[in-house]
């Protein structure tokens, strides 16, 4: 099976954030909020039917969201964060490591 | 920003001989940056002492040169004791730092001007002038030091030179049993050409963490004998501990950091090296921050004392046993000493570079992999020079004391030396938030519940208490900051430190207090070395102080007779969000001077503040038990259990002629309710027997001892016994909650003074 492990990184304060993958909802959380000391929020793997999915990332209340292709062999890591009021994807063939 | 220049050459070239000195004199022995340390020497021999810091000549190739000075200001306290050593000490009062000095090089001298920017506080505007001689075959200076203020005031000292460093610091290392098992405990040694991936004109040299942070100005000394190794051994079969959080790496400093009871702030830091952190992802991590969500912190503790390195991390896997032989082990070493130095790092109250707009600072504050997303694959590793960029090292040199020092002002509150001192820090008092060093006498502890509801009334507990083995002090132990011989900082939660004002300035004589030595033996405290009051601070002259939800920092100061200046610990407080709609409502009425002045005066049956009694009635009705219920129905109670008292023409003055005053006469008004008083006060009773919580312990005795006057007060028999068996049951209560005995030994007097 394949997945991808998604980082909500820099940038989330107390945020309402929606993931989705081919349609279907994979993440869902209410208060979302980065820990300044790591530039790290929270992580979750979601499965994918491989190939190239669809992936769609919102939040709600600051009207942001970003839809884009993922291929999960390629980038099985997908780090997601906030900068200057705009989703930034950051796909990456690596695990991210944080200090 | 460019990298300064490793090397900076005095600015102008001495000239040879023209003074008549031949020049082998004037060779000077080292460098004149480093730390200086020295008294004042006008206008009060003495009084004061600085710390000065010269940032102005290279002190190493390696060590970047920031053309700053600063120094810190203490306050020296003796006291002499007849056939013994001088006892001393010393209270940090403030830091300040020179910007742009303009440096003035000579043969034989430099002389180092600029203005004074001090970093709280409101001061006139003042300069400094730095005279720093040498001579051959002597240590540089020492350095003269002259502060000039608007106005003509000059202050003068003499600091000799200390160490090439700026700060000192130790740290003490920890490791888990089960990692130092599987590979036997090493710090970090890189070489730094021993990976390709580099700076091509990257000298080559060894580094360590105390390289590392000898280049950048402090000199870090790890504590000996070596890392405390920590017994993880689970049963047999089982795997230790791992994925560990903030929590429990904060447990286990508590229980194995030695400096952990120490007087923070304080240049004491603690790493440990673990297995993983509970988010695989983490290789490192500065767990001490109060902004973090952990059960295990008390309120009132300090930041940025310890942090964590994780062995087992990804990162890691190929560190080798002993020099790395190839580039997957070299990649490895280096990664270890970039999270070792990046977790201190934190501990000197760093963000991360992203964090301080700096996404592409070449710095140990920045990830490689977030600087390569920006500027393209391996290029943070190609182009980083190990180092922290200029503006860390003005922090990390010259930054305000209590923002870098560990233990000081929260992780991430400030640590921006380069910006301009916050505009929330210009009205801080200064030293309003230091601690004392060295053989201090006395010692002023403040305590308080950590967390109040909203609108509770906000009373601490002041106690001061004789830390010497051997002698007992007399002092004025009067502990009211209106009597002012205490001062009390609060800092709220938007930053602003503001002094506490009370209502009214009384004027007492104070009766002095002996308080005995500390005893010998650790737990066999009497308590008759320690004096303890509870202070009322929700209303001042200025109004309400804890009206905002959030969290407050309290610190006193005591003034005792003569120059005696002892600053408390400073206790952090939380203040509750409005708990309803309702409650949000009340809180328009409540934060009014009419209550206030009501609480302030602990109840008042005053027609003047009828609207105030009201609003506090409207709050004890409530049916929910809260500790703001339960105190102000206290309050209503003892208002009850007062006479009210007016003031009269006498009916009978009939000599009064026109020429004289009439005579007034005291007459009591409305008589005490005491029965009333005791109503009120029972839910309040009930909710301190069912609270444990040591913080409510005052509160808890004094509405007791309020009750047994009450119910004395109503006469007879029965009511007599009701005083008892309330001043009983206190006692019972108090001896499980474990006070100490000189406070139990006062409520059995109590008990048995009734009869
Ligand atoms: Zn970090």
């Amino acid at each position: 099976m394949n997945a991808v492990i998604f980082d909500l990184q820099d940038g989330f304060d107390d945020d309402e954030v929606i993931i989705k993958i081919d349609g279907r909802q994979v993440f869902h959380k209410n208060r979302v909020k980065t820990d300044l000391r790591l530039g790290l929020a929270d992580t979750f793997t979601a499965p994918t039917a491989g190939g190239t999915s669809t992936v769609e990332v919102a939040v709600p209340a600051r009207s942001l969201s970003e839809t884009f292709p993922l291929d999960s062999a390629d980038s099985p890591h997908v780090g997601i964060a906030v900068c200057n009021n705009r989703l930034e994807v950051r796909p990456s063939r690596v695990a991210f490591g944080y200090a | 920003m460019n990298p300064s220049p490793l090397a900076q050459p005095p600015q102008a070239a001495p000239v040879p001989g023209s003074d008549g000195v031949p020049d082998w004199k004037c060779r000077k022995e080292g460098p004149v940056s480093g730390r200086y340390e020295g008294e004042m020497t006008a206008p009060t021999a003495g009084q004061m002492l600085l710390d000065l810091r010269l940032d102005i000549d290279p002190r190493s190739v390696s060590s970047p040169v920031m053309n700053r000075i600063s120094g810190d200001l203490y306050q020296l306290q003796r006291i002499t004791v007849p056939g013994r050593q001088l006892t001393t000490w010393r209270v940090y009062r403030e830091s300040w730092v020179v910007d742009a000095p303009v440096v003035t090089w000579e043969r034989c001298l430099v002389t180092i001007r600029g203005t004074v920017r001090f970093w709280r506080g409101i001061h006139p505007q003042t300069t400094v002038e730095v005279r720093v001689p040498w001579a051959a075959a002597n240590p540089v200076g020492p350095a003269t030091v002259t502060f000039a203020q608007a106005g003509g005031m000059t202050a003068s000292y003499t600091c000799g030179k200390k160490s090439d460093a700026f700060r000192e610091l130790t740290l003490e290392l920890a490791v888990l049993k089960s990692v130092n098992d599987a590979t036997p405990f090493r710090m970090p040694v890189y070489d730094t050409h021993s990976h390709p991936t580099r700076p091509v004109d990257l000298r080559q040299r060894t580094l360590t963490l105390e390289q590392c942070y000898l280049d950048a100005g402090t000199r870090v000394t790890i504590r000996a004998p070596g890392p405390t190794i920590i017994d993880d051994s689970a049963p047999p079969g089982q795997p230790p501990h791992s994925g560990w959080t903030d929590a429990q790496l904060h447990d286990v400093m508590a229980k194995y950091f030695t400096q952990f009871g120490s007087n923070w702030p304080n240049w004491q830091m603690w790493g440990f090296l673990a297995n993983t952190y509970q988010q695989a992802g983490v290789g490192g991590i500065m767990f001490d921050a109060s902004i973090i969500p952990n059960s295990s912190r008390k309120p009132n503790e300090p930041d940025r004392r310890g942090f964590a390195v994780f062995r087992d991390h990804e990162w890691f896997k190929n560190l080798p046993a002993s020099a790395p032989t190839t580039d997957a082990q070299s990649e490895a070493v280096r990664k270890f000493l970039y999270t070792w130095v990046h977790e201190a790092g934190h501990a000197f109250n760093f963000l991360h570079s992203w964090d301080k707009n700096r996404p592409d600072a070449l710095s140990w504050m920045n990830y490689d992999w977030r600087y390569d997303q920006r500027n393209g694959p391996n290029k943070f590793w190609s182009d980083f020079r190990f180092r922290f960029d200029d503006e860390e090292l003005i922090h990390l040199r010259h930054g305000d004391r209590p923002s870098v020092m560990m233990g000081g002002d929260p992780w991430s509150s400030g640590g921006h030396a380069e910006a301009p001192a916050a505009a929330e820090y210009l009205d801080t008092p200064p030293g309003a938030m230091s601690a004392p060093e060295g053989a201090y006498p006395l010692e002023l502890t403040l305590r308080s519940q950590g967390y109040f509801e909203f609108m509770e009334p906000v009373s601490i507990e002041l106690r001061l208490r004789n830390v010497l083995p051997d002698l007992p002090l007399s002092l004025d132990t009067e502990l009211d900051p209106a009597l002012g011989g205490v001062i009390i900082h609060i800092r709220r939660p938007d930053g602003r430190i503001v002094e506490y004002s009370p209502l009214l300035c009384k004027l007492a004589t104070t009766t002095p207090h002996i308080l005995k030595p500390a005893p010998a033996v650790q737990g066999t405290q009497t308590g008759e070395d320690r004096y303890s009051q509870e202070v009322f601070l929700s209303y001042g002259k200025y109004g309400f102080y804890f009206d905002d939800p959030g969290e407050y920092l309290v610190r006193a100061l005591y003034q005792g007779a003569g120059d005696v200046l002892i600053p408390s610990n400073s206790l952090r407080l939380r203040v509750g969000h409005p708990l309803h709609k309702d409650q949000d409502r009340l809180a328009q009425d409540f934060f009014s001077d009419q209550v206030g002045v009501n609480l302030y005066l602990h109840g008042s049956r005053s027609a003047s503040l009828k609207t105030g009694t009201e609003v506090l009635q409207k709050i004890a009705d409530q049916t929910e038990e809260t500790a703001l219920q339960a105190k102000v129905s206290a309050v209503l109670a003892h208002a009850a259990a007062q006479p009210l008292w007016g003031i009269r023409s006498s009916p009978t003055a009939t000599t009064t002629s026109a020429s004289e005053p009439p005579v007034l006469t005291l007459t009591e008004a409305t008589a005490p309710d005491f029965k009333t008083a005791l109503d009120l006060s029972k839910t309040a009773l009930a909710f301190f027997k069912a609270n444990k919580s040591p913080d409510l312990n005052l509160a808890y005795s004094r509405l007791v001892r309020q009750r047994a006057k009450y119910h004395l007060s109503t006469g007879g028999a029965t009511q007599k016994g009701h005083a008892k068996k309330e001043l009983a049951s206190l006692h019972t209560d108090l001896a499980a909650r474990n006070v100490n005995s000189a406070v139990l030994q006062k409520i059995s007097a109590d008990a048995q003074a009734i009869g």
